[in-house]
């Protein structure tokens, strides 16, 4: 019977359990599927069929004329198409245009428009999980949400009208799709809907690009990396003006006037976040740490570059390759103006660019907008035409604080520092607190050891909205450099052409001067001596009307001589070593007349001008070494090349890999012989030719000073001159290349060593464009930066001629108008783009194409 | 006197209470129209429900847990034909579900992991239905003359 008794009891025990597993499976089940757990999202609304990330097919087909209700309009405003996507917009005034054109790009953006918010805004991590959360806590650091706010503050006028009524638009398309509930997928998947549109939400994603293009590592790279080479040396191969030639656009004469005064409510005003001052202003006294010990600056240096290389790809600026030409008068065809742009920035899908053309009374404008923002950035309107290249100038200054406790030592006395405090959202994980100090200079970026504060002319409040719609008004080149004024950051060279054949640059912005005896390309110490002292004013900044050379280049080269009487910035923070621009020169002067055509040429040529100065020397270097048959057959693969980094030439592969192994033989061991710690940034402390000062003195040492020190390298036994090096390098290159692609060297085509790519902005797998063997290289027009699988190049092709008054303007981007990966329009241009190709822009007050949307208020 | 080994060729009627094939038909229209139409709703979490009616049936109808796991299978399939039917990118749409949700970029790998969820919703809810609903103890062995039912502790000679 006891047997029995114990299978009733197992029985018993068995069922007991398989209840309680069967509640305790099904509860989890339903929990996750109803609410997630950590990363994972709510699946089951997730994947509802019916209501779930599945609708979000509805954004992906392809768009037909419809009507459609958009509350905040005044009057009935038409959208056309054409069949690639490109759109115009034509209103009965400019509060309904703003609002149409919000309405377009949520409805073909919003995902993107939400990401770049919540990146300028500290909210990834929200979305994301804790894998973001450094994001957001260096966004919160830095301020661009306390930048936005100051500058919301102050907007007025038909900029403050534009964003309110860009931000109308966008809400009323949440509002459409919240009540349809055909969210993008993004949204459904995290179960994080957007909040609604706000004009500081479009003043953060300004920021957001300003940072992008604007806020730099320079001096925390150079103090590193004068600690492990040296001052002298890191002076001298770091130099203020590059070693090899240059073709600044601004040669002189240049003015020499008082300094402007910066906004005094910079970064250190603090909006937004609870604000404390918490400690007291105790006057002089106390012992002031050694901020500005070397040692402890490098360190300071180092640990925020460790913070910065957590962040994710493309949040500061790296990458200097836009062009943007005009020419005119007798080196056109016609006589008339012509102006060509390519602003070269991270290649995504989507792209940071949306096309369209914008028409109301008094405001006819065509060409790229930013989803986010109201106005046209790149384009012409009847009169003008206008692109951007980055001035690259240096504006981020950082400075070591002497701090104790709450408190920072400036001008003689301790000050009580601002404390702002945040609570940052983690998907999955713990909200996370964050408070932010910030000094007179700014916030502080560094948290531990000496504390490193950044003086950042992002940060400074810039009426770029009010600057944007003066220049998309304006009619001629006064009107043009007039609307600039307001203009402080990013800095950029406005490139200009008008139909009346004129043509001009100018860069406006903050360039921040420090006092004499200051080393603005290190950081300072922030006891008051080395403090911005203002700015270069207007007049004096780098600028160019209607040159007797009839030509216009800028390709983010320095901008002016070594005459110039100011400091802009050093060759390693941060400007392109100017082989683009030399050669931009070079072309545009050799195909004169210029028509469309051959700015197209231009934009789309792959030359490497280093190729074309450095390969002579080189072949010279090999004509008198002991060479082996196959390192033979390389050289004769160089001796008929055109120079050209096209994807099926191997000579194009054997160059580049030459001159990385060049500047490796060269540089190498003196960075091991320093101990550099590369890992801190890699792109901002390996050697490489990503480091444009280091591939200046190369190439001028190679060319003009071949016994220079540089060739014996730390141990006095290295090469010892330029051609002794090259041959070494040259023989390491086809060691590499036999090595990876085996075989006769004619095989070693550039497009198996190198592509581009273009990423979703998700970073999803699957969603981007490639990669896909590409030609280019960072040094030809036709740039490709980033790597050997490029991510970063032009962004965007245009192409603007007024012939005898006419106007005719192409355009093309790689990706296409929506950013749902399901629509015919999400990588629809990449071909066009591939191939050089360009479509006419819509025309402003015209329909782009026959398919039609009536919005009704 | 009829020959006891002779098997009729008539078919063998019904078991009482147990559907014929068009009853299981009928049954399996019903649930799948269910869940589809709840799924457009915005109810994903019908399956599970229809996994507990399931479990219980399933007392009586063994076979009816796999019924509703189809039915479930079909009724969430549904909506995503219909998506295709109206002419929308539905594959496309769920390569970029996947590639979102961080998993490998392919249609099937969404459609699969959708239909995942309605079938384990079905299966949970039986198995809790059935877990926790009374059952008949299981009977003795062939060898036992006799039902556990009429075994008391206090017969155990361990007591």
């Amino acid at each position: 019977m006891w047997i029995r008794d114990r299978r009733v009891g197992r029985w018993r025990l068995r069922s007991v359990l398989n209840a309680v597993a069967a509640v305790v499976v099904s509860a989890a089940l339903l929990g996750v599927l109803g609410f997630g757990y950590g990363t994972i999202p709510a699946l089951g609304p997730a994947l509802d069929p019916g209501r779930g990330a599945w609708t979000s097919a509805s954004g992906g087909q392809p768009a037909g004329s419809q009507t459609l209700h958009v509350p905040g309009l005044t009057a009935p405003v038409s959208v056309s198409y054409s069949s690639q996507g490109l759109a115009s917009i034509d209103a009965a005034n400019t509060h309904d245009l703003f609002v149409a054109l919000g309405y377009v790009h949520a409805k073909f953006r919003l995902s993107e428009m939400d990401l770049e918010r919540r990146l300028g805004e500290g909210r990834l991590a929200q979305l994301a999980g804790p894998s973001d959360l450094s994001s957001d806590e260096f966004e919160l650091r830095l301020g661009l949400l306390r930048t936005a706010q100051n500058e919301w503050a102050r907007t007025t006028g038909q900029a403050r009208a534009a964003l309110l009524a860009y931000a109308q638009g966008v809400n009323d398309d949440i509002a459409a799709v919240r009540a349809a509930g055909d969210w993008p997928a993004v949204f459904t998947l995290t179960g994080s809907y957007p909040t609604p549109w706000t004009p500081v939400d479009s003043l953060v994603i300004q920021g957001v690009l300003t940072q992008e293009l604007d806020y730099t590592t320079g001096p925390l790279d150079e103090a590193v990396l004068a600690r492990s080479l040296g001052a002298g040396r890191t002076t001298d191969w770091l130099p203020a003006l590059a070693k090899n030639a240059q073709t600044p656009y601004d040669p002189g004469p240049y003015v020499k006037a008082p300094l402007t005064p910066v906004a005094p409510d910079a970064a250190s005003s603090a909006p937004g976040g609870s604000v404390t001052t918490t400690a007291q202003v105790s006057g002089a006294g106390g012992t002031p740490g050694r901020s500005d010990d070397q040692n402890a600056v490098a360190a300071a240096a180092a640990q925020l570059l460790d913070q910065l290389s957590q962040l994710p790809a493309n949040q500061i600026h790296q990458y200097p390759d836009s062009n943007a030409w005009a020419a005119n008068g007798p080196a056109v065809v016609g006589g008339g103006a012509l102006l060509g742009g390519d602003p070269h920035l991270p290649q995504t899908e989507p792209s940071v660019w949306y096309e369209v053309a914008l028409s109301a009374p008094g405001y006819q404008v065509s060409g790229v907008s930013v989803p986010g923002l109201p106005g046209i950035l790149l384009g012409h309107n009847a009169n003008i035409a206008w692109s951007l290249t980055d001035t690259q100038n240096a504006a981020t200054r950082y400075y070591a604080e002497r701090v104790r406790g709450d408190s920072y030592y400036w001008r003689g006395a301790w000050r009580p520092m601002t404390v702002v405090h945040y609570t940052i959202p983690v998907r999955g994980g713990a909200t996370v607190n964050l408070a932010v100090d910030i000094t007179v200079h700014g916030p502080i970026m560094t948290q531990a050891g000496q504390r490193m504060a950044v003086d950042w002319m992002g940060n400074v409040p810039s009426d770029d909205i009010a600057a944007l719609f003066g220049i998309n008004e304006a009619t001629d080149f006064t009107q043009f450099r007039a609307a600039l004024t307001g203009w402080r950051a990013p800095t950029q060279n406005f490139v200009y052409a008008d139909k009346a054949g004129n043509i001009g640059v100018i860069a406006p912005g903050y360039y921040p001067q420090v006092a004499a005896g200051c080393q603005p390309w290190l950081p300072m110490p922030g006891t008051g001596a080395c403090d911005v002292t203002g700015v270069i004013p207007v007049q004096a900044v780098p600028q160019v009307y209607d040159p007797p050379s009839h030509l216009i280049v800028t390709a983010n080269q320095r901008p002016v001589t070594a005459a110039y009487p100011y400091y802009i910035g050093t060759s390693a923070d941060f400007y392109d070593p100017g082989y683009r621009a030399a050669y931009a020169y070079k072309y545009l002067a050799s195909h004169e007349p210029l028509s469309a055509a051959s700015v197209a040429a231009l934009q789309n040529n792959v030359t490497d001008s280093l190729a074309s100065r450095v390969l002579p020397s080189l072949l010279t270097a090999l004509g008198t070494a002991s060479l082996s048959s196959s390192q033979r057959s390389v050289v004769s693969l160089l001796s008929s090349w055109n120079y050209a980094m096209d994807a099926g030439s191997a000579a194009a592969t054997v160059w580049w890999t030459f001159w990385d192994d060049y500047l490796t033989t060269v540089f190498e061991p003196w960075w091991k012989a320093g101990k550099v710690p590369v890992g801190r940034d890699v792109n901002g402390l390996a050697v490489g030719p990503g480091q444009a000062p280091l591939d200046e003195d190369l190439e001028a040492w190679t060319l003009n000073d071949a016994s220079n020190a540089a060739f014996r390298g730390p141990s006095g036994r290295g090469p010892g001159s330029a051609p002794a090096a090259m041959v070494a390098a040259f023989r390491q290159a086809v060691t590499h290349l036999s090595a990876k692609f085996g075989g006769s060297p004619s095989t070693w085509t550039w497009g198996r060593e190198h592509a581009r790519s273009f990423p979703s902005v998700e970073d999803a797998a699957g969603l981007g464009y490639g990669p896909r063997a590409a030609s280019g290289d960072p040094f030809s027009e036709d740039a490709a930066d980033g790597g050997l699988t490029a991510t970063t190049g032009p962004s965007w092709r245009m192409i603007v001629t007024f012939d005898a008054g006419a106007l005719s303007a192409v355009g093309v981007y790689p990706g296409g108008q929506s950013e749902n990966p399901a629509s015919p329009w999400y990588t629809n241009l990449v071909p066009l783009w591939w191939d050089g190709q360009y479509l006419p822009l819509p025309v402003p007050g015209a329909p782009a194409g026959s398919i039609e949307w009536s919005l009704n208020g | 006197m009829a020959d006891q080994g002779v098997v009729s060729a008539e078919p063998r009627p019904a078991a009482r209470g147990v559907p014929g094939p068009l009853g299981w038909a009928a049954a399996f229209v019903v649930l799948t129209a269910v869940v589809a139409a709840t799924a457009e709703a915005g109810a994903w979490f019908v399956p599970f429900i229809v996994g507990v009616a399931a479990g219980v049936a399933s007392l009586r109808w063994r076979r009816m847990v796999v019924l509703a796991v189809f039915a479930a299978v079909a009724g969430w399939a549904i909506p995503m034909w219909l998506l295709a039917l109206r002419g929308l990118p539905a594959g496309a749409t769920a390569r970029a579900i996947a590639s979102l949700a961080g998993l490998p970029p392919y249609a099937a790998v969404t459609i699969v992991a959708t239909l995942l969820l309605a079938a384990l919703q079905v299966l949970a809810g039986a198995w809790l239905t059935r877990a926790l609903l009374p059952r008949p103890r299981p009977r003795r062995p062939f060898h036992d003359h006799g039902d556990f039912s009429a075994i008391s502790a206090e017969n155990s000679p361990r007591s």
